[in-house]
């Protein structure tokens, strides 16, 4: 690339780029940084201390909400990867099947519906077929919206995978079954990975559709957050926060770092 | 040999890729039989379908008619995993996540094998490829080269009845790609496997090969020994594709039995050997290689054509002459740089004698 046409010359890119990283990251920052207040303010500095951490550990709400939270995130993006790593196989591995672009769009498509509007049709939906409102009805929304995203990383990785690996599985004497298992999946696994830690996220910090779906017992995190704030905001909402910031961080890093693996191999 | 059991043995073999309407017909009507224990080579230009043929027979594709029989026995039913055959892919397709022990022992373990027995075939392997040293690496770890072997190894270790090869040494350079040549005939030959390869290369078809298949558009043209092929093409397409040939348009003026009398353009007699029914009168064309040709100074030599140096090409060990017999009919000779042998200058004049045993006439 010619240095004299960088980027940084172009007139305004400083100031730009200040701007985005002060809108997106300052609010951030200020939520970390008074999670560790002192005081019982959100906006007055009064010292540091870990009071508010201790505090929401011992929180019986938050407690319970983390719990649901952490049962309905893993059982959703286990499922979630295991239906988009099929879809996977079936879309890019199969030779033409009647109804393959179909599958690709119904796939992607609920990237594209506005999320209230999944979240009725959610809740219309099972209250029409009358599955009880709880955690097998979030779990159940959850595990529907976390296909789409599961399913991206895995087929960008399985795009890159030559199909001559499967065939030279099938000419070494490997059925369909031991083909799977031996040389599809151990290479499609950063893809798996980096597709089960995404829907893990997402279904994590999901709040829409949730709440509409969660009925009245249920709780997650985000539902418990959302609760705390209407009583009024206290540096716990701040800690609780912040960790669920930490825990979402970590992921899409690993999820990143994954992906990025150069090419089919370790 | 009582009868003859071939290795592989394809029955009016025909490949039509999408519908029977608007597909391409890749391989059209194709009969083979390759003998066990040969070095059979399919050759080809690009497109002619020597991978399709390949892939039929590894199970990969579905005949659109035909059989196929593998030592008299039907495979056609067969899923490539149930095949008794095994394929060194053009990229190799080593699996980039196992060593390259586990890469040679997979078809082992497929076939559930013990571990011992795994083990020690392993071994075997990487001994006979010269890759002992190598067995903890991965494929990404390896040269071209290396990786050649190995899937060379991995192909073999399950000992197959037969063995396809794909143009497994195109993505060699030409150094490594002479050694592998050699390497291949010996392992062929050590293992007594059957091997099909396939090249476009005709130089890698002729030294190694103890029979080719030359193929275009969707059949075979001729088979035969790498001399045969040579030396006696049956066709235009054969003498055109292998090596550098002279084409001599002539009308038959007598027919002996496996010999005409022909006159060239320019009206110089020329006597050629005749494998396909003619008869006098018949416009022809008839090839011979340029070192079957010899050049002399004019008045010296009996039986020759007049004509008049052209253009020469000095190549070390010999030099072409390319020679005009009067307007239409030009002609390359290959004379070898020795001492006897006479010199040319563009314009000069020479006279061309034509080993008439090496002309032949061609079927069309
Ligand atoms: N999967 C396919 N679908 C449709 N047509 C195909 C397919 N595979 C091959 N063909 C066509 O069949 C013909 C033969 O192809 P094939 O791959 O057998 O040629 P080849 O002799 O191996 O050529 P090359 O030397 O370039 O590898 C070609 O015209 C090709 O376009
Ligand atoms: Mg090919």
């Amino acid at each position: 690339m010619n240095p004299t046409r960088d980027l940084k010359r172009y007139p305004g890119f400083g100031g730009i780029t200040w701007a985005c990283l002060v809108f997106l990251y300052g609010p951030l920052i200020v939520i970390a940084l008074y999670s560790f207040n002192e005081i019982r303010s959100i906006t007055v500095w009064g010292g540091f201390s870990f009071s508010w951490y201790v505090k929401a550990f011992n929180n019986d709400l938050i407690q319970r909400a983390t719990y649901n939270s952490l049962i309905i995130a893993v059982s959703a993006a286990t499922a979630s990867t295991i239906c988009a790593t099929a879809a996977a196989l079936a879309i890019l591995r199969n030779r033409a099947f009647r109804g393959r672009e179909a599958s690709i769009g119904i796939i992607s498509l609920p990237l594209m519906v506005p999320e209230i509007v999944t979240a009725i049709a959610s809740l219309v939906f099972f209250v029409l077929v009358g599955i009880p409102l709880g955690i097998g009805s979030i779990l159940l929304a959850h595990t529907v919206f976390c296909i789409p995203f599961a399913y991206l990383p895995i087929t960008a990785r399985l795009e890159g995978i030559e199909g001559h690996y499967e065939e030279a599985a099938r000419d070494l004497y490997a059925d369909s079954w031991q083909t799977f298992r031996y040389v599809m999946l151990p290479m499609m696994f950063p893809g798996i990975v980096a597709g089960f830690m995404l829907a893990f996220i997402i279904s994590l910090d999901d709040f829409i559709i949730t709440n509409f779906v969660a009925g009245p017992g249920a709780t997650t995190l985000p539902l418990a957050i959302y609760g705390l704030v209407r009583t009024g905001l206290t540096p716990e909402i701040n800690a609780v926060s912040t960790l669920l910031l930490l825990v979402s961080i970590f992921f899409v890093t690993l999820s990143y770092l994954l992906g990025k693996k150069p090419g089919p191999g370790r | 040999m009582a009868k003859d059991v071939y290795a592989v043995n394809g029955i009016s073999i025909t490949k039509i890729y999408g519908t029977e309407a608007s597909g391409v017909t890749a391989l059209n009507d194709v009969s083979i039989s390759i003998r066990d224990n040969e070095f059979f080579t399919l050759l080809g230009p690009s497109g002619c379908g020597k991978t399709t043929l390949l892939r039929c027979i590894a199970g990969f594709e579905q005949l659109s008619s035909g059989r196929i029989l593998l030592f008299d026995e039907e495979i056609d039913h067969l899923s490539p995993n149930r095949r008794p055959v095994n394929t060194v892919f053009q990229h190799y397709a080593l699996f980039p996540h196992m060593t390259v022990a586990e890469n040679i022992g997979f078809s082992l373990r497929m076939l559930k094998q013990g571990e011992a027995k795994i083990k020690a075939t392993v071994g075997q392997m990487l001994d006979l490829v010269h890759m002992t040293e190598f067995a903890g690496r991965h494929p990404a770890q390896l040269s071209g080269g290396q990786q050649q072997r190995v899937a060379l190894a991995r192909a073999l270790a399950s000992h197959p009845k037969v063995l396809l090869l794909d143009e497994p040494l195109s993505a060699l350079d030409l150094k490594l790609r002479q050694e592998m040549r050699v390497e291949l005939k010996q392992l062929q030959e050590e293992t007594g496997i059957t091997f099909i390869f396939v090249t476009h290369d005709q130089e890698e078809a002729l030294t190694m090969s103890d029979r080719i298949a030359v193929m275009s558009d969707g059949k075979i043209q001729q088979t035969g020994n790498p001399a045969d092929i040579y030396e006696n093409p049956v066709n235009h397409f054969v003498a055109d594709f292998i090596g550098e040939t002279n084409f001599l348009e002539a009308t038959i003026q007598s027919v002996h039995t496996d010999n005409a009398r022909c006159v060239l353009a320019n009206g110089a007699q020329l006597s050629a050997s005749l494998t396909v029914p003619k008869e006098k009168g018949n416009r022809v064309t008839i090839c011979i290689r340029p070192e079957k040709i010899s050049l002399d100074n004019p008045g010296t030599a009996a039986g020759g054509i007049d004509g008049t140096v052209e253009r020469l090409i000095y190549l070390g060990t010999d030099t072409h002459y390319l020679v005009q017999l009067g307007s239409q009919t030009s002609v390359l000779a290959r004379i070898q740089n020795s001492r006897q042998s006479p010199r040319f200058k563009p314009g000069d004049q020479a006279t061309v004698v034509m080993d008439e045993s090496a002309c032949r006439v061609l079927a069309d």
